[in-house]
Parts: C-alpha cells; structure tokens; sequence
C-alpha cells in the first residue's frame, strides 16, 4: 500500500511538473538557448579576430606558407613574405571560430553530462531536467545556424574583397608588363658565364632574403612584407626606384635599371683574329663621341664597363694594338646606358673569343646568343681568298700587316648560323649587321676597286660577291630578316673635333641595331673622308 | 604581423556588429514580436 501512495505520489509529481512547469516554460529555454547560441558565435567570432584572451587565433608565418598556400609552377620556392590576409589568414581566423564555437557547446554538453554524473539522484526528478536539455539542444542549434550564418556572411565579406585583390592585382600586372614591354625593357644579366635574360629580375631586400616573384599576388597587392618586416612594392617599375635586381639564374646583383630601361642586346661574332673586339672598344667610344655631338650621352654601368670604357678610350687615342680576348671562359658584358630624346636604355655588347665561335660546343656557352636585338658579323676582307690573292709581291707586307682572320668568314658565319639554327632561336626575327672591318688598310688597294668609304650596303655587298663570298651573303639573307653591310675602320678617328660622323665610323653598325631595336638616335650626319 | 591583417578583421568584426544590430532591428519589429509573443504563449 505504501509502495503505491509512493508511485502515485511520483507520477503525480511528475504530471504536475510537466504540465505546469516544463509545458509553459520550454518555450523562453528553447528561445533562449537559440539566442545564446547565435550570440554566442558572434561573440567568439568579435574575439577571435580582436585577439581577445585565449581565443586569438593562431598568426601564419612565412615559414607555414609553403604548406598554407598553393604550389607554385616556378622553379623556386615560394618568396618568404607575409601573405596577404585574404589567403591563409583568414581561413586560420574562420576555423578558429568554429573550433571554439564548438569547444563552448561541447562544455555546456559536459556541464549537463557531468551534474546528472555527479548527482544520479536528478534523474529521479527527470521532468526537470528535460528543461537544460531542451536548453541545450537550443543552444547547439542556434550555435549552428549561428556558425553557417557567421561564416557565409563573412565569406561573402571576403570574397568581395577577393573581387578587388584579383582586379588592382590584375591592373598592376598589366600595367607594369605593359610598360616594359612597350619599353623593351628585360633583365640582361653581364656576368661572364651566365647571361640569363628575362623580364622579371628577382630583387634583394635589405635582410638579404631574395624575392624571386615581387609581382602583385598572394604576398601583397600594393605591396609584399618580406619576413623580416620590410616592405617591397609589387612592381618591377617601382622596385627600380631603390631596390637591387638580382639575376634569376645566378643571384647576382644586375646593372641598376635592369628591366625597366629598354634592354638592347648585341653579340659580336666572327673569326678569332678577325677584330671583333677592335671593333667594340672603337665602335663604344664613337658611339659616345656622336651621342655627345648629337646631344644625347653614354655612360658605362658598373666597375667593369667603367674600366673597359677607358682602357677602350686609351686604346683608341693611341692606336695601340688590341690584346687577345681570353677564350677560357664566355665573356662578360659590356654594359652602357644611352640616353636619347628623353629616352634610356641599356646596351650590353657582347664580345666572345673567336675561339668559341669556331668550336660548336662551345657555342652552347654563348646563352647571350638566344635572345638578342641583333648581331655583329666582323668579317675581315684580308681573310677573304680573293683579296688576300691579290696582296704579292710588295703588297705582301699589307696583306702580313692586317694580320687576317685565322678563319674563312664563311666557314665561321655558317658555323655560328647553323649553331643557332640547332637551338632553334628565330633568326629571321633578328637583325644582321656585317662590318666589313679594317677599311682604313683596305682602302686603295687593287682587290679594294670600286670600294670608297661611303659604300652603301648594296654596293658593298655586291664587292663582296665580287670577292667569291656569294654563299655567305645568300645563307645571310636567307637566315636572318634584315642584313646590312658597313664599311667600318676601327682605326681612324670615328668623328670630326665637330662631331660630324666619319662614314666609316665603327658605331654605324650599332647606331643601326640600336635604331632597329626602338632606341631613337639622331639621323647620322656624315662627314666627307679625309 | 603585417597591419592590414588587424585592419581586415575590424572589418570583419563591423560586419558582424552590424549584423547583429540589424538581426535587433529586425526582431523588434511589431510583426515579429507578436509571432514570438504567440510562440512563448504570452
């Protein structure tokens, strides 16, 4: 009897608080936990991204981005900078939310688990718990919707912000590209041995970390942070301003202007002996000599061109003989900057041993080759048969003074073509000019009729055809687009004390690649032989 | 850290403030509140 008083006490009890506790009061829990729920997200998110306590979310270091961003396509590493927040970041932000979003509901879990743990005796009065369950389950739904909610909002947020990067980013890329290509500009590197050459150098930053790809991207769009906090721009035209370039293949430092300056590249090539570099040193210091007269000036870059500019100037002031260029290793280049007409540019002459254009293996050191403007073929006419013939008896001793070329010129270009033609470099879209070198001995000898020192191209060409060199001439057309031929003397004075250019000036061979290559010099203004 | 990234999440958090405070607007409007008022049997 007592036992079922006891039952029907229990049952009653358990009636009673289901009706008029738990019916009327579910309601307010369920649309309190809810709203806890939600504002719950938004406050762990409000102090999540203000760093707030223990719920600051972890900072992404250059050192995580190569796992934290996607695999480049280049053949370096990922530039150690801080990335933009839009890419790494702000997924680390998100997720931290929603793990302690989730970490909060799971204690509210546990706090409810635990109490009817620690006090079984509760589950006696289970009406009454159904109440913090029904608040529970609330809140975790509204934790949830609230979570969706939060993070769609913010997604929409960022990817609009997403929208604006991948356009400045955009702009910037094109516009900087634009520019230079316009320009002609490109990243010439002169060190003998490397000479790689693209458009986009890498640069140095102070710390001394090397940043191979400064573009606008996943590292900045107005500009990067390299890890040691330093601020770079995003653009090759603005790191010209302050920052060093530095080779892509070789991680040294280039001449200051390297791509954003119009790059002209000239290789010199022919026999050894034939005075390719003769040529060089004169045609440099003629050319200096008719950009000052025509009010435009040259300067050599760096300490090397500095040096080879004035042993170029003595050499050409005494008449002294030329020394052989080293053939153990490729050459260096020449750099000088032009200024003409409110435009700059950066000449890099190249001037190899003849050694290396007579072997065709050696030829594949010659990387400058690849991607030049134009090309200097020198061709000794004392190393032609025909006119060397020609050169007995007492004319011997000119002939022995020219010193010719150790090479037929024909066997030389066509071994030099025909390299070139291997490695598949688009001849036709090149340039060629051949100097026909040493016009002051050649000039008044019997095999020299018909030649005078204002010989235009045609009219010297077809000497030389005269002269037996019709394959060279006809592989020369055939190989390149334009190919035109110069009398040239490295000897006599290049200009007049006025300036006025000597029509056999060693610079007209570049004076006319540089014009060929968008440089704009001044008209040549020709002054009568002496 | 770069400053842009505290700059973001200003951002971010006005957004989420601002959220908030139109979610208020929207559940203090007349229409709203009698629907809760009939859900909590008030």
């Amino acid at each position: 009897m007592p036992a079922f008083i006891g039952i029907a006490l229990y049952g009653a009890f358990c009636y009673l608080a289901l009706v008029y506790l738990v019916g009327p009061a579910w309601p307010f829990v369920v649309l309190g936990g809810g709203g806890i729920g939600v504002l719950l997200v938004i406050v762990v998110a409000t102090g999540t991204l203000l760093g707030v306590g223990n719920l600051a979310a972890p900072t992404l270091t250059p050192a995580e981005l190569a796992t934290r961003l996607p695999q480049l396509t280049s053949s370096f590493a990922r530039d150690r900078g801080w990335p933009n927040y839009l890419f790494a970041q702000s997924r680390v932000d998100l997720g931290a939310v929603l793990e302690h979003t989730a970490h909060a509901v799971t204690r509210v879990w546990g706090l409810l688990a635990g109490f009817v743990h620690h006090e079984p005796a509760m589950l006696f009065f289970w009406p009454l718990l159904l109440l913090p369950l029904a608040g529970a389950g609330a809140l975790t739904v509204g934790a949830v919707v609230g979570a969706v909610t939060v993070c769609a909002l913010l997604g929409v947020v960022l990817g609009l912000a997403w929208l604006g990067w991948l356009a400045l980013v955009g702009l910037l890329r094109g516009v900087d590209l634009g520019v230079r290509v316009l320009r002609g500009a490109k990243a010439t590197c002169h060190y003998s041995g490397c000479n790689y050459r693209n458009r986009l150098p890498a640069y140095r930053c102070g710390c001394g970390q090397t940043h191979h790809d400064i573009r606008a991207g996943r590292l900045g769009a107005l500009a990067r942070r390299c890890a040691c906090g330093s601020l770079l721009p995003t653009t090759v035209l603005q790191a010209a301003t302050g920052w060093v370039p530095v080779c892509q293949h070789c991680d040294r430092a280039l001449r200051a202007g390297a791509a954003v300056l119009t790059d002209v590249l000239i290789p010199v090539f022919g026999p050894p002996s034939a005075g390719k570099t003769r040529l060089v040193l004169a045609g440099l210091v003629a050319l200096e000599g008719y950009l000052s007269a025509a009010g435009a000036s040259l300067r050599p870059v760096g300490p090397e061109s500095e040096d080879t500019f004035q042993d170029a100037t003595a050499v050409v002031a005494s008449g002294m003989q030329t020394t052989k260029t080293a053939a153990d290793r490729p050459p260096a280049a020449i750099t000088v900057r032009l200024t003409a007409a409110r435009r700059e540019a950066l000449l890099h002459l190249f001037d190899a041993a003849g050694e290396f254009f007579s072997d065709r293996e050696q030829h594949q050191e010659l990387r400058f080759l690849d991607d030049a403007q134009g090309l200097v073929f020198v061709l000794d006419p004392f190393s032609v048969p025909a006119v060397a013939d020609d050169l007995t008896g007492v004319l011997a001793a000119r002939l022995a003074a020219a010193a010719p070329a150790l090479m037929h010129p024909e066997q030389s270009y066509q071994l030099t073509a025909q390299s070139l033609r291997d490695q598949g470099i688009p001849l036709r879209r090149m340039p060629l000019a051949v100097a026909v070198v040493k016009a002051d001995l050649l000039l008044g000898l019997p095999p020299a009729t018909g030649l005078h020192p204002e010989v235009g191209s045609a009219e010297l060409e077809r000497w030389l055809r005269g002269k037996g060199l019709g394959n060279l001439l006809d592989g020369a057309a055939r190989d390149f687009g334009t190919v035109r031929y110069f009398l040239v003397s490295s000897c006599l004075p290049a200009t007049d004390p006025a300036g006025w250019t000597n029509p056999t000036s060693p610079a007209r061979p570049l004076l006319w690649l540089l014009d060929r290559s968008g440089v704009p010099i001044p008209a040549p203004h020709l002054a009568a032989a002496s | 850290m770069p400053p842009h990234y505290l700059l973001f999440r200003i951002v971010l958090v006005l957004v989420l403030i601002g959220a908030l405070a139109e979610a208020v607007w929207w559940i203090t409007q007349p229409a709203v509140l009698t629907q809760i008022r009939h859900f909590l049997g008030v």
